[in-house]
């Protein structure tokens, strides 16, 4: 993988929250479209007009309208594709003909639910800006007329409801959209045409479908003339809100469709100049950013747009996807996990939806985070070998969007020695596994990412083999004993000149010496203990528990007098003396390895044949 | 690093000569050599401080035969301690006596029973130390015309300027940078002794309580490989006085 390649038209800028923009605006493609990460790069390529004019604006509106037309979607992939049309007037095209279309239903649905007469009319009885149409007026109130004659059927409603609603209040009736539409299904399965009530209903609820036709007329006529009167701009409003985005013009309730369309392009285009709350970066953009006024001392807080539009001139169509960056996780929230490299982000946040679609399936409500979130990071990490460093990784994450309640940026970076490691296959399969300590079981990797140390859970694990068994893959125990040496060997204090980073791929090699050293010598006091080896655990364990080194080493020293083997004396004593007592910070990693071998036998740790429980 | 190393005799009693120095260097070069025939050429190159040292052969208990005689009578357990700077001396000695158990020394045999690494102390500046083994300083005196080796011993100031040379040099050679000026002894209480190291070849040296002061790292080199010259020969090995014993 390689985000920052040239050539590729979207890439990530470094800043985490333009960045979730980034990725909230591929995931909406492929949500809509299908188009996954490479297939949107393409399109990008070839014609980044039609991309951010044609098919973004239809996706995202697509999106809010709630619509499942999928042929309208496979309508305006072809029209889009097959147009010439260019920036506004593509945009233009897409709007008239498709997002009109998409919104019908809701349209119609908002402005049918209007059900007296009052709530279209202002304090001086004139009509609202957004249901300024005389027609519109005529057919709510007789609508509401004759609702309010079923007053004298109430008894004979409630039988049709089959509840206990009160459905007037004094001479008023209180029915809603849902009440009509139930009672239009109800009725036509009534036969007694003859009852004074049941024509009553029929007659408002054929108003009620003439209102209905009238509305539709009317929205059909806006998708073919391409436009409005501007006086009944507010009338034809399109129907979305958003309480994270309410500065956003187009979601704003005094902005008709001709004001929708408008801003809609500005932002597209980038036009900071356009409006105020476009011009700087704080919480008018978003309930994430602090506001300038509030915090004045952060330093980005007054920075301006423009410049930053300059580098991305469509940072506001990032702005506004967000959210899209988010995967809901059940009793968690919604959460992002964020890298500096685009292509690593967009596949861990897809593995990470993966997981929790799992787990919502098999009914899974305690979904552990730390750990589906880094083992999507493992699964891309082996899919793809990329080679990014694992450093600067954020995971966010906030419950409700409707009170802009952010529970906490959390940060999940690693530091670069810890990335290193990960980075190899060896050492991390053999770290993805967990064993069990005591009545629980511990994931090594989930330790290690969260820098704990591993020398504790291999102690105790062995502990508890001894006293239950089995005992898990020695090439794991050994491998998260080598890290832990590897760790603290860094940990200790470095000459003041020493180079800063150290060469991860020796890191790397020094892991893997130390894990040879030590299954060498695993399988080394095995055979040189020979039957007799499970009498030394107790001892050992004592001093390892009590931290005597020298305890330790003598007790091994004493007992290889009586051993045969020279070459394995040989070996032993060489560990004994350099990886034991002249080890200050790690002799313990190379003291349990030796009674990982005498719990564990003497078989070799790479093959098959080991006592494993992953 | 530093090791008791404990045998047993087959028998309860067991000669041991005075002058056994010159047997337990060899036993420390034939283990050495059969566990690291390359370290063990090494050390025998001349002039230069070997960085090991060892203690002399001690008993149980111990009987004089009559005041001409030789050798003493040992009885019960027998010991000695290892000492050295490097661990690759310290895992071919080590691995060497495990490798091949069965010790002979003049005309005894003994095998290992224990080895035990023992630990360090934490700190060495101002502890009071005790010889295992004297130490021996010398300076080249004109004699006859020719520079003549001239044991020291510590009522003459050249016994202290050499030590502190030596003791320098041997810093130097383990851990490889500039020596620090700062050392001094006090010594409380000395005891000249006479060992013929090879025949015919008598070393007078000196077994001594002493405090020592200065810099940590300075003193613990002479901890290690021992205290002035002949060190490999057996020569200068001490203990801090007062520590308790573990491990």
């Amino acid at each position: 993988m390689g985000g920052g390649e040239m050539d590729e038209p979207l890439r990530f800028t470094g800043n985490w929250f333009i960045d979730a923009g980034i990725l909230g605006f591929v995931n909406l493609m492929e949500e809509v479209y299908g188009w996954d990460l490479t297939k949107l790069q393409e399109k990008l390529r070839e014609d980044p007009g039609k991309v951010y004019y044609g098919y973004f604006p239809f996706a995202y509106f697509y999106k809010l309208s709630g619509s499942e037309k999928r042929n309208l979607i496979k309508k305006a992939l072809k029209e889009i594709e097959q147009s010439n049309e260019k920036g506004k007037r593509l945009l233009e095209k897409v709007w008239w003909n498709f997002i009109v279309e998409a919104f019908k239903d809701k349209w119609i649905t908002w402005k049918l639910g209007k059900m007296h007469e009052k709530e279209i009319l202002d304090k001086k009885g004139k009509l609202k800006p957004e249901y300024n149409d005389e027609k519109y007026r005529e057919l709510i109130r007789r609508r509401e007329e004759a609702l309010n004659k079923l007053k004298k059927c109430e008894s004979y409603i409630q039988s049709i409801f089959g509840k206990r609603k009160k459905f007037f209040d004094g001479e008023k009736h209180k029915f809603t959209l849902e009440d009509l539409e139930f009672l239009k299904d109800t009725i036509l399965q009534r036969h007694e045409k003859s009852d004074d009530c049941l024509r009553l209903i029929e007659e408002a609820l054929k108003i009620h479908k003439e209102l209905k036709e009238y509305l539709k007329t009317l929205w059909e006529k806006v998708r073919v003339d391409h436009g409005v009167l501007a006086d009944k701009s507010r009338f034809f409003r399109i129907p979305v809100d958003s309480s994270f985005y309410k500065n956003y013009l187009f979601f704003n309730y005094s902005k008709g469709i001709l004001e929708q369309l408008e801003d809609t392009w500005n932002l597209i285009e980038g036009n900071a100049e356009y409006s105020e709350y476009l011009s700087k970066i704080d919480k008018t953009l978003s309930k994430f950013l602090p506001s300038d006024s509030e915090f004045p001392n952060i330093s980005y807080t007054p920075l301006r747009v423009a410049p930053l539009l300059k580098q991305l001139p469509h940072l506001f169509v990032y702005l506004l996807n967000f959210l899209n960056a988010f995967t809901s996780i059940p009793s968690v929230g919604r959460v992002f996990f964020y890298s500096g490299d685009l292509e690593f982000t967009y596949y861990v946040n897809k593995r990470l939806k993966t997981f929790v679609e799992q787990a919502s399936k098999e009914d899974n409500k305690n979904i552990n985070l730390f750990k589906i979130t880094w083992q999507a990071v493992i699964d891309i990490l082996v899919e793809y070998k990329s080679k990014w460093a694992l450093e600067n990784m954020y995971l966010v994450q906030y419950r409700k969007v409707q009170q802009q309640d952010l529970i906490g940026v959390e940060y999940i970076g690693i530091p670069k020695l810890h990335a290193s490691i990960l980075l190899d296959d060896t050492i991390r399969d053999a770290l993805n596994t967990s064993i069990r300590v005591g009545d629980e079981r511990k994931w090594l990797l989930e330790e290690f990412l969260k820098q704990k140390p591993l020398y504790p859970l291999v102690q105790m694990h062995l502990w508890t083999s001894i006293k239950t068994g089995p005992i898990a893959s020695l090439r794991t125990l050994l491998y998260a004993l080598a890290v832990d040496a590897k760790l603290k060997e860094r940990a200790k204090p470095e000459p003041v000149f020493k180079p800063i980073f150290e060469n991860p791929d020796r890191v790397v090699q020094d892991i893997r010496e130390f894990y040879e050293a030590m299954n060498i010598a695993r399988l080394n006091i095995s055979r040189a203990l020979g039957e007799e080896r499970k009498r030394y655990i107790h001892p050992l364990f004592s001093a390892l528990r009590k931290h005597n080194r020298n305890a330790f080493v003598n007790i091994l020293l004493k007992a290889l007098t009586k051993a045969k083997e020279k070459e394995t004396i040989k070996y032993l004593t060489g560990y004994l003396i350099n990886r034991i007592l002249l080890n200050d910070p790690a002799w313990e990693d190379f003291a349990l390895a030796l009674l990982v071998g005498l719990v564990g036998g003497g078989s070799y740790a790479g093959s098959r044949m080991e006592s494993s429980e992953d | 690093m530093r090791f008791l190393i404990r045998l047993k005799n087959e028998n309860l009693e067991f000669k041991v000569p005075y002058n056994h120095l010159y047997y337990l260097q060899g036993l420390i070069y034939r283990r050495i050599q059969r566990a690291n025939p390359d370290l063990s050429l090494s050390l025998h190159r001349p002039k230069v401080p070997k960085l090991f040292t060892f203690s002399l052969f001690m008993t149980k208990e111990r009987h004089k035969i009559n005041s001409n005689s030789e050798y003493f009578i040992g009885r019960g357990e027998a010991f000695f301690y290892f000492s050295t700077a490097v661990p690759e001396i310290a895992e071919a000695f080590i691995g060497g006596l495990l490798q091949e158990p069965e010790v002979r020394l003049w005309d005894e045999k003994f095998y290992v029973e224990t080895v035990k690494a023992l630990p360090e102390p934490v700190s060495f500046n101002g502890k009071r130390y005790s010889t295992l083994s004297p130490i021996a300083v010398t300076t080249l005196k004109p004699q006859f015309g020719k520079l003549k080796h001239y044991d020291l011993g510590p009522k003459e100031p050249k016994f202290y300027e050499n030590l502190k040379e030596n003791l320098k040099q041997k810093y130097l050679l383990i851990y490889g940078k500039k020596p620090p000026e700062d050392f001094e002894i006090e010594v409380l209480n000395a005891k000249p002794k006479r060992f013929e190291v090879k025949p015919r070849i008598f070393q007078r040296a000196w077994h001594m309580v002493f405090r020592a002061y200065g810099d940590d790292e300075l003193i613990r080199a002479g901890y290690l490989a021992g205290f002035g010259e002949k060190n490999s020969l057996g020569f200068g090995m001490v203990k801090v006085d007062g520590r308790r014993r573990n491990g």
